[in-house]
């Protein structure tokens, strides 16, 4: 009767184990799982600000081109370069958009970049 | 008797033991089912996304006009109505003074018309281009 409770004994704690390890692998799946919908999320919403960015970027070339055409006003925010060029720089949402169209129309830049913002609250080394 | 009622005794323990963890074993399929489940949405969501913008690129360049198109899970090109996702393409265009601003709605949706992601994008095209897409 003593050698068969030492039995069961030996059985449980090794399922414990068994069962405790399974734990610690679900808990780990599920972790990853969430880390990887957010990242998944984080890149949609970038992606989209980043289209809507260029969109902004679409419409005041339109306007920019108009204006060289001589057929509208210059566009908000325009700088007027001293070849004649015209830059402007958008700011979207944590998206910056920067601009700059030659004088015969061409572009010249058109680099679209997120915005970034140092985190000045960690106080890590102190 | 004694004997007898005392090896139930001694079962009862065992008993609830199995029962304990035939229920943990339970818990922890349905925790990994969930993540499988988590997984498998995510890489959908990000198939989309990805769909999306390569469509919206190639609307950008021209090299892709309104409508739908159908892909399977390895993002190439099927047969219409027989991919895993079809990206669908509707176009606005307004007038403007030196040409014309197409904007392009660009929506990714599964195999059950589920949508699961939406872009727009735009383009301006020069008063002597054509219009986009045609």
């Amino acid at each position: 009767m003593e050698n068969r409770r030492f039995r069961v004994g030996s059985v449980a704690v090794l399922f414990t184990v068994v069962l405790l390890c399974v734990a610690i692998f679900a808990a780990l799946t599920v972790t990853t799982a969430l880390a990887d919908e957010r990242t998944a999320q984080r890149y949609g919403e970038h992606v989209y600000r980043q289209y809507a960015c260029e969109n902004l970027g679409q419409q005041w070339l339109a306007q920019a081109r108009a204006y060289q055409a001589g057929l509208g006003p210059l566009p908000e925010n325009t700088r007027q370069e001293a070849d004649g060029g015209l830059s402007v720089s958008i700011q979207g949402d944590s998206m910056e958009l920067r601009i700059r169209l030659s004088p015969e129309g061409q572009l010249e830049q058109w680099s679209c970049t997120p915005q970034w913002q140092p985190e000045e609250h960690w106080q890590l080394w102190q | 008797m004694n004997e007898r009622g005392g090896r139930l005794g001694h079962l009862i323990p065992v008993l609830l033991f199995v029962l304990f963890f035939v229920l943990c074993c339970g818990v922890l399929t349905g925790v990994f089912l969930r993540a499988a489940a988590l997984r498998q949405q995510t890489e959908v969501y990000s198939a989309a996304v990805q769909l999306c913008r390569n469509q919206a690129e190639q609307y950008r360049a021209g090299q892709a006009a309104p409508g739908s198109y159908w892909y399977d899970e390895d993002f190439r090109p099927t047969p219409a109505g027989e991919g895993a996702y079809r990206v669908e393409i509707t176009q606005t265009v307004q007038e403007q003074a030196a040409g014309q601003l197409c904007t392009g709605e660009i929506r990714a949706y599964d195999q059950k018309e589920q949508p699961l992601y939406a872009l727009e994008a735009a383009v301006f095209l020069p008063g002597e281009e054509a219009a986009h897409g045609e």
